[in-house]
């Protein structure tokens, strides 16, 4: 194992804020952010999770991916280009976040262009949390406060500094001309929370038409705070907006804006008709896209189990609770079939 | 124009990036109902829409209002001009009725 130094890796900072943009935990108004730093003293190496994810710098709140000039009867468009970024510091459940947009937005044909220029132009550096949160239950969706899985690089702390693990190619050319150290030490596994129950995929579907979504939506406000905060929630919607205007000429920028199907619009079509018309039915897409979709299409769990969306909801809405009762739900059901059959003389 | 809606090494087209296409033709097929002949401007991009199926849709966009999402109303076999039946439901819609003859809108498939 290598070891990075501590007081090189202030140095090997700097030079990358050189070369490119670089994105890492710094703190802003007090809370803790991935924010982009001019310099190596502003990142903060001591924190526990960021408010918010990193997503917002793959696939920024809103992002021009398209710009229109019409002159009399000509059009142009234009899109923009990506610049070279590195986000160092990211926790593994934020890296998962950023496999879980990877697989969407690039895995299958057609591939999103505008989000495959802007990750090819970005290197993950994830950082070991050591030790697991509150509300963190990482380990419980396939994670691991150490996972380097979805990362270029993972550091883990030790005494003196760092030890590196070199996850990817990108990773290796980041750390190329730096000076690491033989580290001969043992790695100190992460202290675990306990692991909570989540369905396995063929139970979801025997799920869907419980009156426990309708239930736990009466107090969701449908604020979707739960959305914008998730490392892994993706949707979008694309909207046009006048940037310039003059005789015979006009400039508009096309807009890719996160949505959320908690808002109550979100499935609207032209003419009113709402396919989820209730909170309940678009609560429970929340949680279907995360622990039944995603993975059955993918391959990989839709949440990442950062427990943000926990922390921030304002009427207590908590994923792991959900997990929990929906498993407990699942159970008492083969429960009763089980001593419903057995009173049948267990012919069935 | 800058970039070709393409990334260096990929030869394919960014399917957030719409075709050009000219309105040939606006028939009333009733109230708030009309009928949009469009043609794609470059010969190449005819070809992307020179075969569709029952069921497939493209999102028109009218520039600068928005894009929305219309089921052919033509048949490939009729040529080169695709029909879209649209109803004036909304703001893209409306900005679509309003478009003159030979003015752009977009296209993808």
């Amino acid at each position: 194992m290598k070891l990075l130094p501590q007081e090189t890796l202030r140095t090997w900072l700097d030079r990358l804020t050189n070369d490119v943009t670089l994105i890492a935990p710094r703190i802003v108004d007090g809370i803790v952010l991935y924010k982009s730093v001019s310099t190596s003293s502003e990142v903060i190496l001591d924190y526990s999770r960021p408010k918010m994810s990193a997503k917002e710098f793959i696939l920024p709140s809103t992002e021009r991916i398209l710009s229109i000039e019409k002159r009399d009867r000509e059009v142009t468009l234009s899109e923009p280009t990506s610049a070279d970024q590195v986000i160092f510091g990211l926790r593994p459940c934020d890296a998962h976040g950023i496999a879980v947009l990877d697989t969407v937005f690039l895995k299958r044909e057609p591939v999103d262009l505008n989000y495959a220029q802007r990750r090819a132009a970005t290197a993950l550096i994830g950082i070991s949390c050591p030790q697991m949160w509150e509300d963190c239950f990482c380990t419980s969706v396939g994670g691991a406060p150490d996972d380097p899985n979805h990362v270029d690089l993972l550091l883990t702390a030790v005494k003196d500094g760092y030890v590196v693990n070199v996850v990817t190619e990108k990773g290796k050319a980041l750390i190329a001309e730096l000076e690491l150290q033989e580290y001969g030490g043992e790695l100190t596994r992460p202290a675990l929370n306990q692991v909570e129950p989540v369905l396995i995929q063929e139970q979801w579907p025997e799920r869907f038409l419980d009156s426990f979504w309708d239930l736990l939506a009466e107090r969701c406000l449908e604020c979707r705070m739960c959305a914008y905060l998730c490392p892994a929630c993706r949707c979008f919607d694309v909207r046009d907006q006048l940037t310039q205007q003059g005789i015979g000429y006009s400039q508009h920028d096309r807009l890719r804006c996160w949505d959320s199907c908690t808002g109550s619009n979100y499935r609207v079509v032209a003419g009113g008709h709402n396919p989820r018309a209730t909170k309940g039915q678009r609560l429970r897409n929340r949680f279907f896209c995360k622990f039944h979709y995603i993975p059955e299409t993918y391959g990989l769990s839709g949440c990442v189990g950062c427990g943000r969306c926990i922390e921030a909801c304002p009427v207590n809405i908590d994923i792991v609770e959900v997990l929990r009762d929906v498993s407990r739900a699942s159970n008492l059901l083969k429960t009763s079939e089980i001593s419903h059959n057995a009173g049948l003389g267990g012919t069935a | 124009m800058t970039g070709n809606g393409k990334p260096e090494g990929s030869d394919q087209h960014n399917p957030m990036r719409p075709y050009l296409g000219r309105l040939v033709g606006k028939v009333d097929l009733g109230t708030d109902i009309k009928l949009l002949k469009v043609e794609m401007i470059e010969p190449a991009e005819k070809a992307n829409f020179a075969d569709y199926r029952p069921g497939q849709f493209a999102f028109v966009s009218a520039l600068g209002i928005g894009e929305a999402p219309f089921g052919f109303a033509s048949t490939p076999s009729n040529g080169d001009v695709l029909e879209f039946g649209i109803a004036k439901v909304g703001s893209v819609t409306s900005e679509l009725h309003s478009l003159e003859v030979a003015e752009f809108l977009e296209d993808y498939l």
